[in-house]
């Protein structure tokens, strides 16, 4: 028995020398930096963590007392992505009415349909859409039916129509993304030649999920919406970003705005719908 | 490395017992400490640091106990430092996070620049590592003689990182000698896939259903949406539990070990009392052998019985987490098990009907406070579970509840048809074999494919 008991004990030993040595080793090679490097179509796996449920959000009319309105004050600060804040000394003005209006996105966008109090606007938006499956997807309206985007855009004229996608797409080559892109603003100006096209920048997810993720950060993002800003020619396609609103000021969603470092709790979703409107007035001079 | 992985199951069990059925039966202890150590570092390879630790605990349990039977009269001094060692690692790793975090937020100027990463499965091995040395100190046990079979008793790594607490005088005797039958083996691989099938096909669906009810916000959900969302929680924590500990029995099983089964059908408990007795029974054991009796039980009279509950449920509180919340969750259980001793257990008891409707709505409502760490989310959540105040019953996405359902309601019913006896008791009277085979092929594969696609989520009690 003594002699086995030396045996495992000095095994033990040596396993704890092993892993100290593992552990110095280690430490070296964690000293050297990652490239980052675009990466092939994104899996499967990266769509089905990425894509949760959209948060939820109070009404406007509700009186949502629990949250700082930061819209107003953020826009005055010289927002340069944004279009330009409304004067303080406007007279009061109409709502800009949202009954013209299609969103078209991925989650984000499913949350401005559940909680962002546009109800009066359709809403082509589905968890994982993507400019890459946009053309094969079906999704159910209210007060339209089941429809693809063909026959969505082949059916209804509008007035404006917003557009909000990139995240999903973000494991696909910069390239393209910005190409599908560009097809895809292209296919809209043809559907519907008299609609403002209106280009969301996607939103940022926290500092933590962008340091942690190789796929979907902050750094691509960023670069992904300075390429959607510069196919906005002012005429017919435009360019907002919300990011200001909801930022936690150093390029990153603010982390107490988020519970899963990637889509805004549901209350934000009424101030994000005031801004939009508030941007649309500006865009299309009503408001 | 989760049960619940590719990895797992189509590498380390194949090589594992592969070995493990291969050696001669004196070999079998050693390929089963080495394939543990291999299980673990591989699971904490990040914090390769915790394996020291894990050995450095092996040994000096290993130690304590021995020096306890040649020096009999200093047994209580090795006695204290054995519990004092794992006390400290507990402490140090677990808690001192949390301390350091809080006398930094009340003390002006305080700062404590360490941050202790948990070991996976402290909480499990050193309370493994205390029944050991209070055992042998009470004369329950004899020490080990040899290390390694000690060493594979703490580590063994079915119930490594997730329990069931085993004592050592549950696999004692098959440490030193155990036959594996064919039909165990079987029978074992059988129950690690409905466990698996449990964790995977139930548990990680039920707690996507939560994780994006938390993602909303609890201000903006409804309130049979918020109500949908615990009961979903409830579920999920059961069955991701409850899973868990099949697997483990199950491979205990297959290394020719009887692992104590932890859970009883605990949601048909009539009081919390009963639920406590059937739920995660091995914690209840060791609460109750090495802390609930020491300090004298219900054995002095009703102050001291009060007393020892407190000490127990707030320990137990604790010892699932570092926060506030958790001492509110250990509190309220004592409140509730105290009131059931003495005023209304008996009544319960005698109205099966009036006690499930009680636990129906007390099991949800403890997930509650146990899961929802922050307090100000945790009144968030209350206020809309119970609407009776400011926002209403509505939130402002009216239909919120029927997406959710319509999404979940599959896992909603087969949770609260496994919650119950009956599925298991007409599983248990199926005899012929093909039929279970091919009933637990089905799981099997299914669990492979939602893997496959990522849909394995961490298991919850990990962070214990």
């Amino acid at each position: 028995m003594r002699k086995s008991n030396t045996i495992t004990f000095l095994s033990f030993i040596l396993i704890i020398i092993a892993v100290i040595v593992f552990m110095s080793l280690s430490g070296k090679q964690a000293d050297a930096v990652a490239a980052d490097t675009d990466k092939g179509p994104v899996t499967a796996v990266e769509t089905e963590k990425e894509d949760t449920a959209p948060p939820a959000e109070k009404t406007e009319t509700e009186g949502n007392k629990d949250v700082a309105l930061p819209a107003e004050k953020t826009e005055t600060e010289g927002n340069k992505d944004a279009a330009p804040p409304a004067e303080k000394t406007e007279p009061k003005k109409k709502k800009v009415s949202m009954k013209d209006a299609l969103f078209i996105g991925d989650s984000r966008t499913v949350g401005l349909f559940e909680y962002s109090g546009m109800n009066k606007a359709d809403y082509f938006a589905s968890v994982g859409m993507s400019v890459f499956n946009i053309y094969d997807s079906e999704v159910s309206l209210p007060r339209v039916g089941k429809v693809s985007f063909s026959e969505l855009l082949k059916n209804k004229k509008y007035g404006k129509i917003y557009v909000m996608l990139g995240i999903n797409e973000m494991g696909y080559s910069f390239d393209s993304i910005v190409s599908e892109y560009k097809s895809l603003i292209k296919y809209i100006r043809k559907k519907q030649p008299d609609a403002v096209v209106i280009l969301q920048a996607n939103l940022y997810v926290t500092k933590s999920r962008s340091d942690s993720d190789d796929i979907i950060n902050n750094k691509k993002i960023s670069r992904l919406n300075k390429a959607l800003e510069s196919m906005a020619d002012g005429k017919n396609v435009f360019f907002i970003d919300a990011n200001p609103l909801f930022s936690d000021g150093k390029g990153n969603l603010s982390a107490e705005k988020s519970e899963d470092n990637t889509h805004l709790y549901a209350k934000y979703y009424s101030d994000w719908g005031k801004w939009i409107r508030k941007q649309t007035g500006s865009i299309i001079g009503e408001g | 490395m989760v049960f619940s992985s590719l990895q797992f199951i189509f590498i380390f069990i194949p090589a594992f017992f592969l070995c493990y059925y291969l050696v001669p039966g004196r070999m079998k202890n050693v390929i089963l400490l080495a394939g543990s150590l291999i299980f673990y570092f591989v699971g904490t390879i990040k914090n390769p640091e915790h394996l020291i630790l894990l050995l450095v605990s092996i040994m000096l349990d290993f130690e304590v106990a021995i020096l306890m039977e040649k020096y009999p009269m200093w047994k209580k001094a090795f006695l204290i430092v054995g519990v004092i060692f794992h006390l400290l690692c507990l402490a140090t790793f677990k808690y001192s996070g949390f301390a350091f975090g809080e006398m930094e937020r009340l003390i002006p100027g305080f700062h404590v620049a360490f941050k202790a990463v948990l070991p996976i499965g402290i909480s499990f091995y050193t309370f493994q590592g205390i029944s050991y040395i209070a055992d042998v100190y009470k004369g329950k046990v004899r020490a080990e003689q040899s290390l390694l079979r000690y060493g594979a008793y703490l580590s063994m790594f079915e119930q490594l990182i997730a329990g069931p607490i085993v004592t050592y005088d549950q696999v004692s005797e098959r440490l030193a000698n155990r036959t594996i039958a064919v039909d165990s083996v079987i029978s074992g691989f059988g129950t690690f896939i409905f466990g698996l099938g449990l964790k995977v096909l139930l548990a990680n669906p039920l707690g996507k259903m939560w994780s994006q009810i938390c993602a909303i916000g609890f201000e903006s959900v409804s309130t049979p949406l918020a109500w949908m969302g615990i009961v979903a929680f409830s579920f999920q924590i059961y069955f991701d539990f409850f899973g868990y500990s099949l697997m483990a029995m199950g491979l205990g099983k297959m290394l020719g070990f009887n692992i104590p089964k932890n859970f009883d059908h605990p949601y048909t408990s009539l009081t919390m009392t009963e639920f406590w007795k059937r739920w995660h029974i091995t914690l209840g054991s060791w609460f109750r052998e090495y802390v609930y009796i020491p300090l004298g039980g219900n054995r002095n009279g009703g102050m001291a019985t009060l007393r020892n509950l407190l000490v127990v449920w707030l320990l137990t509180g604790i010892w699932h987490g570092a926060g506030y919340n958790f001492v509110l969750w250990g509190m309220g259980l004592f409140i509730v098990i105290a009131l059931e001793k003495f005023l209304i257990g008996g009544f319960l008891n005698r109205n099966p009907i009036i006690g499930h409707v009680y636990m129906i709505l007390l099991i949800p409502l403890s997930w509650a406070v146990f899961q929802i760490t922050d307090i100000s989310q945790l009144q968030a959540f209350f206020t809309r579970l119970f609407p009776f105040f400011g926002q209403g019953v509505w939130s402002v996405f009216r239909y919120d509840f029927l997406k959710y359902l319509n999404l979940y309601w599959p896992f909603l019913i087969a949770g609260l048809l496994l919650s119950t006896k009956w599925p298991y008791r007409i599983i248990g009277k199926i005899r012929n074999r093909a039929v279970i085979g091919i009933f637990l092929g089905v799981i099997f594969v299914a669990c492979t494919y939602c893997m496959y696609r990522g849909l394995d989520d961490p298991f919850l009690y990990f962070r214990f």
